[in-house]
């Protein structure tokens, strides 16, 4: 069986690691350059690098931050937050980002999928989907989980499947930064032969979440996503290798 | 070694990650963009660099001139060394098309160092190969003369495309399985005629275990 991949979420604003909980009241963890050396050496091997304030307000630094980040980490790095045109989504690739994250650009007519997908494969975009339950139902929203897209998380993976998008990376927003657990009822909406990876993000803190999802057993499950978890706890990205990689690793 | 490489920009690839892992283990980097950057170059190596369409990308060379030179580079023994993409370039051809929306597979040619037609990996779920995994089943690399060895090592893997392994093909490879639910494949991870070397994985971002392969790599290019 194919190790699962755990993938290291660093939610960042102006040069910090920062994280919420239900993404709200953000604080700082530490300077992203030290945070993500620690993660790297301690054993992290994947990063989704979100810039938070480039979510609301369009790219800023994200793109200084990428390009340190990717002369001290060989490790794929996937960079979003604000990513609109072509023109802004060539430059991460340029400045080391081996893929992108999109989470508002992914609904809409503006060709951008389309565009970075004949240029660089569709193995290169990420889609960000950040959802919330409401009344039985899990849906989609935008801009840091501010506004509803007005689209229900089924209907966001039926546009990632027919894009032909690379990963759907699902983060419960209501759980995220709790490390109570994730809501595997969400994984109910997924169908079984989903053909896009798909990663789970929200809420995880203990292995014991980790394990109750590994049950399962669903074939889409490509990875997890993991933010608080190593914030409280280095050793705990050693410890998770060891458990999905095995010994020594 | 091989000490002053160049990478081909074809400007539908991503570079900086590429460029980075080089400078990391020490060696000189230039970009290049044309034919002429080549020819005023002082380069011993060549690397096609990729996370992108190889259909794009065969025809970015085809059309820039580097499919020739390519050609004529590897005959001479000239050292070659694509990734992903780059190297399914060396192929004769892709299915990968440049609509992948429409998901028309039509064949575009490639450069024909390696032989066999860039396809798609498996065709029920999770139609892309994405993660970690060991290419090199007992740690030997059949595809460095060296003896270089990697125990345990994973490499980062990150292709939808790719070429499935047949035998009797006469290049040296090496070779991964693939799983998805219900459908196991080997695919060519790794593939050696003379100087020019393909690899599917992605060395420079798998960790300490990439760095050094890739040194290793620079360091077995004969003369």
């Amino acid at each position: 069986m194919k190790p699962m991949r755990v993938i290291s979420k660093i939610d960042y604003k102006n040069g910090y690691v920062i994280k919420g909980r239900r993404y709200e009241g953000f604080k700082k963890v530490g300077p992203v350059r030290e945070i993500v050396e620690n993660y790297y050496k301690a054993g992290a091997k994947e990063f989704v690098f979100y810039d938070c304030v480039a979510a609301l307000f369009g790219m800023s630094k994200m793109l200084e931050q990428v390009v340190d980040l990717s002369k001290r980490i060989f490790a794929p790095i996937t960079a979003g937050g604000g990513i609109r045109t072509y023109e802004q989504a060539r430059t991460v690739f340029e400045n080391g980002a081996d893929r992108i994250a999109i989470n508002s650009s992914l609904f809409g007519s503006s060709g951008l999928v389309e565009e970075v997908a004949n240029n660089y494969g569709s193995q290169s975009i990420v889609a960000m989907l950040e959802v919330k339950k409401i009344a039985d139902d899990w849906l989609l929203f935008k801009e840091l989980g501010r506004e509803p897209v007005g689209l229900s998380l089924k209907d966001g993976l039926e546009i990632c499947e027919d894009y032909g998008i690379g990963e759907t990376n699902i983060t419960a927003i209501d759980y995220d930064g709790l490390g109570s657990g994730f809501p595997t009822d969400l994984c109910e909406i997924i169908p079984e032969k989903y053909p896009v990876p798909v990663v789970l993000g929200g809420g995880i803190g203990e292995m014991h979440h980790i394990q109750k999802i590994q049950r399962f057993g669903y074939p889409w499950l490509s990875g997890l996503s993991i933010g608080s978890m190593f914030h409280k706890d280095l050793n705990s990205i050693h410890k998770l290798n060891q458990y999905v990689f095995g010994a020594n690793k | 070694m091989k000490t002053n490489v160049a990478i081909i920009d074809v400007k539908c690839c991503n570079l900086g990650s590429f460029v980075q892992a080089l400078d990391f283990i020490g060696l000189k980097t230039e970009i290049i963009s044309n034919l002429r950057d080549f020819y005023n170059s002082e380069c011993d190596a060549v690397c096609i660099p990729g996370s992108g369409n190889s259909s794009q990308l065969m025809s970015c060379l085809e059309d820039m001139g580097f499919a020739e030179l390519l050609r004529n580079l590897s005959i001479q023994g000239f050292p070659i060394v694509g990734v992903c993409s780059g190297m399914h370039a060396l192929f004769e051809g892709t299915e990968e098309s440049h609509q992948n929306k429409t998901k028309d597979f039509r064949k575009t040619s490639g450069i024909g160092i390696f032989s066999g037609t860039v396809r798609k990996i498996f065709n029920g779920s999770l139609g892309v190969n994405l993660g970690w995994r060991s290419p090199f089943s007992d740690g030997h690399v059949n595809c460095l003369k060296n003896g270089s060895h990697y125990p345990d090592s994973l490499f980062y893997f990150m292709h939808g495309f790719g070429i499935l392994y047949e035998h009797g093909v006469h290049e040296t490879v090496d070779t991964s399985e693939i799983q998805s639910s219900d459908v196991n494949q080997k695919i060519v991870a790794m593939i050696r005629t003379q100087n020019t070397i393909g690899i599917q994985f992605h060395p420079e971002r798998s960790g300490q275990a990439g760095l050094t392969l890739l040194r290793d790599l620079f360091e077995d290019f004969n003369g």
